[in-house]
């Protein structure tokens, strides 16, 4: 039994029209400062990137939600973790939410793959984390900026540096995630480290998602390893963790392993005793001892009742970012490029420390020697060692000259 | 050159988690040759099972606890998936896809229940720890569940072969009209084969969680293994299960270990392999 | 459907379909906003991809959980093509898209046609997973979890840029029309006739002396180079695929859209992609529970409305037809 095809094709297009005619935005750009935000809501990231988007609240908060007499309006948008619904979303928030900036996304294949529409468009964009150094050269924007820190250089170089010259360690054995951000930590790691004159022994490689991480550290050979880097983050990070323990690894050598991964919050606490006694290098961390991070964990304690981590304050960064350049301007919204000079002179104390823009669009910040403690009954990433004015191209002194400065 | 322990461990490694495969597939078997049906959401039970077993475990902070509420939890859905919607449905085709609507409910409930950081469950304290091999060592859990699966592989053999409620459910897989005939109710034996399919995947998912933790990649994740352990090892018999999961997870696991670039494609592999040259699976 | 209308009124009736069809998918996007237009791009694509499936599914009754596999498979070859090799001819791209595509279908019909109901449920999902590891593992080849960005519109040496997602549009369109066309006149034509027969009733047919495998496998094929074209058209579209574009989420996806959209009927998946692609893509700015409203719906239809959403229409009103007498 079938109805004829023009008919059915009609009433869908009549459906289809009602639909879209229905959701249309009829609001033109208004008074308030409209601020997109792009955070990966659903998927593996969710809880971190809701921290992200509290510490973005935090900081408009802390303004009252005004920048030089406007009104600030957050429109948030779930940007999954994947590239495509993420452009999709990034130009739903700018044709038809009329955003005057966009802070976020999360991961650097979704910064990459929206890069050629925020600069065709003049959209300034304050990522809270796409930390490829791609974004420093090949994919560089003029409009685009991060708060986060910048992949295989920084505070990676000082994962190598602190295990060599601090701590004596020659030859290292390295595993991180296979994807692109895993490929350049691992690199950036190995031109450090081998730079110094240390040996990585051992590259070992795991696809995101590995259910039985077994394989992967049995593979670790205990011989040839004064102690084991690596880069993992999420599900991957704790299973790794564990099976360090589990599998006798870390009865058996150091563990070393780059910041802003592997040990850091909310995975540490899923890890539990198990990463206790690693030792990593970062730009953040939640257990800094400073009035300005103590002020920072507190607010977000008392306003969202949870556990501040990087995420938390990467977004709260961002959004002190835009603040601070938007009141630069006077809250004059309608000509990119001076939000942009102004963002490029910012200087400022954020909650990881101080903070500037002196070397492109990503920070300029204090790298933290960081061990894992158990304080009160709970984890944390005590700091025991602090690398000021770190930029993101940080290249210990003996390796500078090769670079040429 | 690896040394013999590290082989050792890989191996151990790879049988454990072998038995979780088989929990799943030994299920997907018994649907399959009694209801003739694929449950799609095999997965997600498997993931809601092992949800559910952490939240209790580590609000109780008992382990048998844990075990014994993902296999209810999951044992009542799966009940009331059959007996409420399953039985209404007309075909086989119908009630495969009303498993595949299932999948996106229970994966987003589980999302709005527990949220998306990782989550671990500690193994029971007489369970803790490892055993030395060599230089390195293996946690003792793990061999307590290449245990625990050889029990149950054993157990459901002897229920399948030796039972009377066995040979009622082989009767109704071979011809449910002569069951039928019978004066068996084939309706409760489709009712209880799901249930029991229901249970043995949220035993997997709380057992698993130790090892692989919990999370919302799960349920397609380890459907795809389990489904590819089915093609390798026979979708009829608990035997061809069995093989198909000690291939799959010895391959997954010892392949990863020599190949780490190759994983998942190994796995991937044998089963093209069996399906070009034995296509009714290893075991007949 | 006994037509009450005269020959005249009828072609009235047709002409005022056809003005309102060219209304809606010609006129008005110029006037949405780009972010509509896009979306708009977006269900046409994923409906021609839905249409594909609902052939093996609806007319041949085969129901495949890996035909993503295709749909990756001609974006992959496309971003392939233009990354690797740098070759900027569409056409070029497409037909090899396209070839890729039926070469798949060719090597996976094989495989997965000796089996049928369950057992071919699963291996096809099983395949299509294949290609997705594959896919996400070689990431010298294809860019792994990263996928390959920096694929450009195609330049057709039109006089004006498909850069701009409304010039795009029409071109999305204009595929769209064609592929509704071919697959109408397959539907219609004897081949489609024995699919449907194949679908009742296979072994009478076999009595008959019909080689169904045949028919099954040219169908299988069919599929998989339409679900290619749609592929194609996507990576045109956002610039860029990974390995998402292969994901067994995908495939069940496009099997939900043609189940709520009613696989008995021609236009069932191109309703049941707009519904679908809607939730998915607006629907999921206003709440976070769009998954959970798939899956209820999905279960709904199947539950209580097996002719999905078209059928539930055509049935209201063949009733009416019957009441009014």
């Amino acid at each position: 039994m079938k109805v004829s095809l023009p008919l059915m094709l009609a009433l869908a297009a009549l459906a289809a029209t009602l639909v879209l005619v229905g959701c249309q935005s009829t609001q033109e750009a208004g008074p308030p400062i409209r601020i997109g935000v792009l955070a990966s809501l659903t998927g593996s990231l969710a809880t971190n990137e809701e921290g992200a988007v509290h510490g973005m609240e935090l900081a408009f908060s802390e303004v009252n939600n005004e920048v030089a007499g406007r009104t600030v309006q957050l429109i948030v948008e779930d940007a999954g973790l994947d590239p495509g619904l993420c452009l999709t979303k990034v130009q739903k928030l700018y044709e038809m939410d009329h955003v005057d900036l966009v802070l976020g996304p999360c991961l650097s294949s979704q910064g990459l793959a929206i890069r050629d529409y925020i600069d065709r468009n003049k959209l300034i964009t304050i990522s809270h984390f796409c930390s490829s150094p791609a974004f420093l050269e090949e994919s560089a924007s003029r409009y685009f900026f991060r708060s986060s820190h910048n992949s295989g250089r920084q505070p990676t170089g000082h994962s190598a540096y602190i295990p060599y010259a601090v701590k004596g360690y020659r030859t290292a054995a390295c595993v991180a995630l296979d994807y692109k951000a895993g490929h350049d930590e691992m690199d950036g790691f190995k031109q450090v480290f081998e730079g110094l004159g240390g040996n990585v022994t051992q590259e070992i490689y795991a696809p995101i998602g590995t259910a039985d991480y077994g394989p992967y550290v049995a593979r670790i050979d205990l011989e040839n390893a004064d102690f084991v880097w690596s880069f993992l983050w999420g599900d991957d990070a704790v299973r790794f963790v564990k099976a360090l323990d589990q599998y006798g690894i870390k009865q058996r050598v150091a563990l070393f392993f780059t910041g802003a991964a592997t040990v850091e919050p909310p995975d540490l606490w899923a890890e539990g005793d198990s990463a206790l006694g690693i030792e990593d290098a970062s730009h953040y961390s939640p257990a800094l001892n400073t009035p300005a991070n103590n002020a920072f964990v507190q607010a977000i304690r008392d306003r969202y009742h949870e556990e501040p981590t990087i995420y938390t304050e990467h977004g709260y960064v961002a959004a002190r970012m835009a603040i601070l350049a938007l009141q630069k301007v006077n809250g004059n919204t309608s000509d990119p490029e001076a939000p942009v000079a102004a963002l490029e002179g910012l200087n400022f104390e954020a909650p990881r420390g101080p903070i500037k823009f002196d070397q492109g669009h990503s920070p300029t910040q204090n790298v933290y020697h960081r061990v894992v403690e158990k304080v009160d009954g709970k984890l944390q990433n005590t700091v025991i060692g602090v690398y000021n004015d770190i930029g993101p191209y940080w290249l210990p002194p003996e390796l500078r000259q090769a670079e040429g400065g | 050159m690896p040394q013999a322990e590290q082989l050792a461990l890989v191996f151990l490694d790879g049988v454990a988690f072998s038995m979780l495969l088989f929990l799943l597939a030994a299920g997907l078997v018994l649907m399959l040759g009694v209801m003739n049906i694929v449950n799609l959401a095999h997965g997600s039970f498997y993931m809601l099972g092992g949800f559910v077993g952490i939240a209790v475990g580590v609000r109780t902070g008992d382990f048998a606890l844990a075990v014994l509420a993902g296999m209810g939890a999951i044992g009542v859905l799966a009940f009331a998936m059959e007996r409420f919607f399953l039985r209404r449905l007309p075909g086989n085709t119908e009630q495969v896809l009303f498993t595949l609507g299932c999948v996106y409910i229970i994966w987003d409930l589980s999302r709005i229940a527990w949220g998306s950081n990782p989550q671990l469950l500690s193994p029971p304290a007489f369970l803790a720890g490892s055993v030395p091999i060599g230089d390195y060592r293996f946690p003792v859990y793990q061999l307590a569940v290449i245990v625990l699966g050889a029990l149950v592989a054993l157990g459901l053999w002897f229920f399948v072969q030796k039972t009377r409620f066995g040979a009622i459910v082989r009767a109704g897989a071979d011809d449910r009209e002569m069951a039928a005939g019978l004066g068996i109710d084939i309706k409760l034996v489709f009712t209880a084969v799901f249930t029991l399919a229901g249970v043995l995947a949220g035993l997997a998912g709380v057992i698993g969680a130790p090892i692989l933790t919990a999370n919302l990649t799960l349920d397609w994740q380890i459907l795809t293994l389990a489904l590819v352990v089915m093609v390798v090892g026979g979708m009829r018999t608990i035997q061809g299960a069995l093989v198909g999961s000690l291939v799959i997870g010895l391959v997954g696991t010892v392949g990863t270990f020599f190949l780490p670039q190759l994983s998942m494609f190994l796995v991937f592999a044998i089963m093209a392999l069996v399906l070009a040259f034995r296509p009714r699976g290893l075991v007949r | 459907m006994v037509s009450k209308l005269s020959g005249t009124q009828r072609l009235a009736y047709t002409l005022l379909l056809v003005a309102l069809g060219a209304g809606v998918f010609v006129i008005l996007p110029h006037f949405l906003s780009s972010y509509y237009v896009l979306v708009f791009a977006e269900i046409l694509i994923f409906s021609i991809f839905a249409l594909s499936v609902n052939l093996l599914m609806g007319y041949t009754g085969l129901v495949s959980l890996g035909q993503a596999a295709f749909f990756g498979a001609g974006g992959y070859t496309v971003a392939l093509l233009v990354t690797h090799a740098g070759i900027e001819n569409f056409w070029l791209c497409l037909l090899a898209a396209l070839a890729v595509s039926a070469l798949l279908g060719l090597i996976f019909g094989l495989l997965a046609l000796r089996t049928t109901g369950m057992y071919f449920i699963m291996l096809t999902l099983a395949l299509a997973q294949m290609v997705w590891a594959i896919v996400w593992r070689w990431r010298s080849f294809t860019g792994g979890d990263d996928g390959l960005p920096g694929i450009p519109r195609p330049d057709l040496g039109l006089p004006w840029s498909l850069a701009d997602n409304v010039s795009f549009y029409y071109l999305v369109l204009a595929f769209f029309v064609i592929a509704v066309f071919l697959l109408y006149r397959i539907i219609r034509s004897p081949f489609g006739r024995t699919l449907v027969g194949i679908r009742e009733n296979e072994s009478r047919l076999q009595a008959l002396g019909y080689n169904t495998w045949r028919y099954k496998y040219v169908c299988f094929v069919i599929a998989a180079v339409f679900g290619g074209l749609a592929g194609t058209l996507k990576v045109y579209q956002d610039g860029f695929i990974s390995p998402a574009y292969c994901s067994m989420s995908l495939s069940a996806l496009v099997v939900l859209a043609a189940m709520i959209g009613g696989t008995r009927y021609f236009a069932g998946p191109i309703i049941g992609a707009a519904v679908v692609w809607v939730i998915r893509s607006i629907v999921s700015s206003y709440t976070e529970y769009w998954t959970l409203i798939l899956g209820v719906l999905m279960v709904v239809v199947v539950m209580f409305a097996r002719q999905g959403i078209v059928g539930y229409f055509a049935q209201l009103r063949e009733k009416r037809g019957i009441v009014k007498g």
